[in-house]
C-alpha cells in the first residue's frame, strides 16, 4: 500500500542488468573467442586512444599525473565530475529512502461549517482491534492508514489460527468495517491482508 | 448496482452508493499487493551505486591534491583495464562469466512478473488479499475433516490456479475421494477467489501406520 515507485525499481534493475550483462559479454568473449580476442589485440591501442580522448572530457583523466591536451580544464573538469558524483549519490539515496513511504495518521478529512473535521487512524484502528481482537480466528489484528495518491484507505492485516477458512476470516473483518462504517458516519476504503504464520503460531501437541 | 470495475477508475466514497463493493482505489492496492515491489533488489543496488560514486570521488579528490589513492587512481583504470585480456585472462574470463550471470539474473528479476503466492477475496465492503498457505491450510482442515484422517496426513499445495490435496490415510482405512473432491470443491467456491483455484485430490496408495 505504500507509495514505492515500483516502475522506477524495476528501471533501475533492468539498466544495470543491462550493462553488467553487456560488460560481462564483453570481457568473457575477449578470452574464449578468438575472433574478439584478434580484434581487441590489433585495436587495443585504438581504443584506448579513443576513451583517453573522451577522458580528456571526463573529470578522471584530468587530473595531475595523466596527460592531457586541455592544458586549460584540469582544475574544473575533476570538480565538475565530483559534484556530478556527488549530486548522482544524493538521488541515488533519495530513491532509496523514498522506499515504503505512505502511511498516515490522519485517515479521514471533511469540510465542516467551521474549519474541518479530522479523523485519526489510531480512532478507525482502536475500534477495529478492539472488535477483532477478541476474536479466536485471528491471533494477531494490526490496523494502519495510507495515504494513496489523494484518497487514503485502512490496511487491516490480521493473522490467522491454523485451519480457518479465508471468507470466514474476510467477513469477520467485513462486519467488523460496517461497525465502524455507522460508528463514524463515512465508509473508508479498507484492505485486508489475511496471513497464517502458522510456523511461529503451532501450538504444541499433547501425544495423541 | 454500479460497481466500477476498470482498475484505473478511482470511485470516490462520497459520489458511490453504499454496498456497491469494493473501490476502484482497493482494486488498484489489491492488485499491487499480488505482486513484489522488488524494493530489496532496487535498494541493494543504490546502495551500491552511491558507495561507487562516493569512492571515485573520494579518489578524484585525491589525485587532485596528490595524496596516495586509496585503491587504484582514476585515471589508472583505463589502460589497465584495456590489458586485462593479455595480463590476466583467466581472471577476466572468470569474473565476466559472473558478472554476465549477475546482469542475466537483475534482467530476469526487472521483467519477470514477480507474483506473490497470494489471492484476492472479495466481500460487498472489504477487498481481501490472502496469502495462499492460508488456503492451503483451511483446505487441508476441510479434507481431512472430510475423510475422517489426521490432519498431519494431508498436505496441500495451493498454486496460482490450482491446489493439490495429497491425504495419507491411516492403514487399513478406506477414502473416499469423490466426497473429499466435492467437499473441496464446495469449500473452494464459498472463497470465490481471484484467480480462480481449482483442486486435484490424490490419496496416498501407502496407508501410514499409528495414527
Amino acid at each position: 500500500m505504500n507509495s514505492t515507485n515500483r516502475g522506477l525499481n524495476r528501471l533501475l534493475i533492468l539498466v544495470i542488468g543491462l550493462v553488467l550483462t553487456g560488460l560481462g559479454a564483453a570481457a568473457l568473449a575477449a578470452v574464449t573467442v578468438p575472433f574478439v580476442a584478434d580484434w581487441w589485440r590489433d585495436n587495443r591501442a585504438a581504443v584506448l586512444d579513443t576513451v583517453a580522448g573522451w577522458f580528456a572530457w571526463n573529470p578522471f583523466a584530468a587530473v595531475p599525473g595523466v596527460e592531457t591536451d586541455r592544458g586549460a580544464a584540469p582544475i574544473v573538469v575533476p570538480i565538475v565530475g565530483i559534484v556530478l558524483l556527488v549530486v548522482a549519490a544524493a538521488l541515488l539515496l533519495a530513491f532509496v529512502l523514498r522506499q515504503g513511504r505512505g502511511r498516515t495518521d490522519v485517515v479521514h478529512r471533511a469540510p465542516a461549517d467551521h474549519g474541518d473535521v479530522v479523523l485519526e487512524a489510531d480512532v478507525a484502528a482502536h475500534a477495529l482491534g478492539d472488535a477483532l481482537n477478541g476474536t479466536a480466528a485471528f491471533s494477531a489484528v494490526r490496523v494502519s492508514a495510507w495515504q494513496v495518491g489523494r484518497e487514503r484507505a485502512l490496511k487491516v492485516a490480521v493473522t490467522c489460527a491454523r485451519g480457518v477458512s479465508p471468507r470466514t476470516a474476510v467477513e469477520t473483518v467485513s462486519a467488523a468495517a460496517r461497525s465502524l462504517d455507522s460508528l463514524l458516519g463515512v465508509e473508508l476504503p479498507i484492505l485486508v491482508e489475511v496471513g497464517g504464520g502458522f510456523r511461529a503460531a503451532k501450538p504444541k501437541r499433547a501425544l495423541q | 448496482m454500479t460497481t466500477t470495475t476498470t482498475p484505473s477508475a478511482v470511485a470516490s466514497p462520497s459520489t458511490r452508493p453504499p454496498s456497491t463493493g469494493p473501490s476502484g482505489l482497493l482494486r488498484r492496492l489489491a492488485r499491487r499487493e499480488l505482486h513484489s515491489p522488488r524494493s530489496t533488489t532496487a535498494i541493494t543496488l543504490a546502495v551500491i551505486l552511491v558507495l561507487v560514486a562516493i569512492w571515485i570521488a573520494v579518489e578524484t579528490v585525491l589525485a587532485l591534491i596528490g595524496v596516495r589513492p586509496l585503491l587504484v587512481a582514476p585515471g589508472e583504470i583505463p589502460s589497465a583495464a584495456a590489458s586485462l585480456p593479455t595480463t590476466q585472462p583467466v581472471f577476466l574470463g572468470v569474473a565476466g562469466a559472473v558478472v554476465l550471470v549477475l546482469g542475466i539474473v537483475l534482467l530476469a528479476i526487472a521483467i519477470a512478473p514477480g507474483r506473490r503466492h497470494r489471492h484476492l477475496l472479495a466481500t460487498d465492503r472489504v477487498l481481501a488479499v490472502v496469502d495462499d498457505e492460508v488456503i492451503a491450510s483451511a483446505l487441508a482442515q476441510q479434507a481431512s475433516a472430510t475423510a475422517s484422517t489426521h490432519p498431519d496426513g494431508t498436505v496441500v499445495a495451493v498454486g496460482r490456479r490450482s491446489a493439490n490435496i495429497r491425504i495419507t490415510p491411516a492403514s487399513g482405512i478406506a477414502v473416499d475421494r469423490e466426497a473429499v473432491d466435492r467437499a473441496v470443491a464446495a469449500e473452494l467456491e464459498t472463497y470465490a477467489l481471484q484467480p480462480g483455484v481449482r483442486a486435484v485430490t490424490t490419496i496416498s496408495t501407502n496407508g501410514k501406520v499409528g495414527q
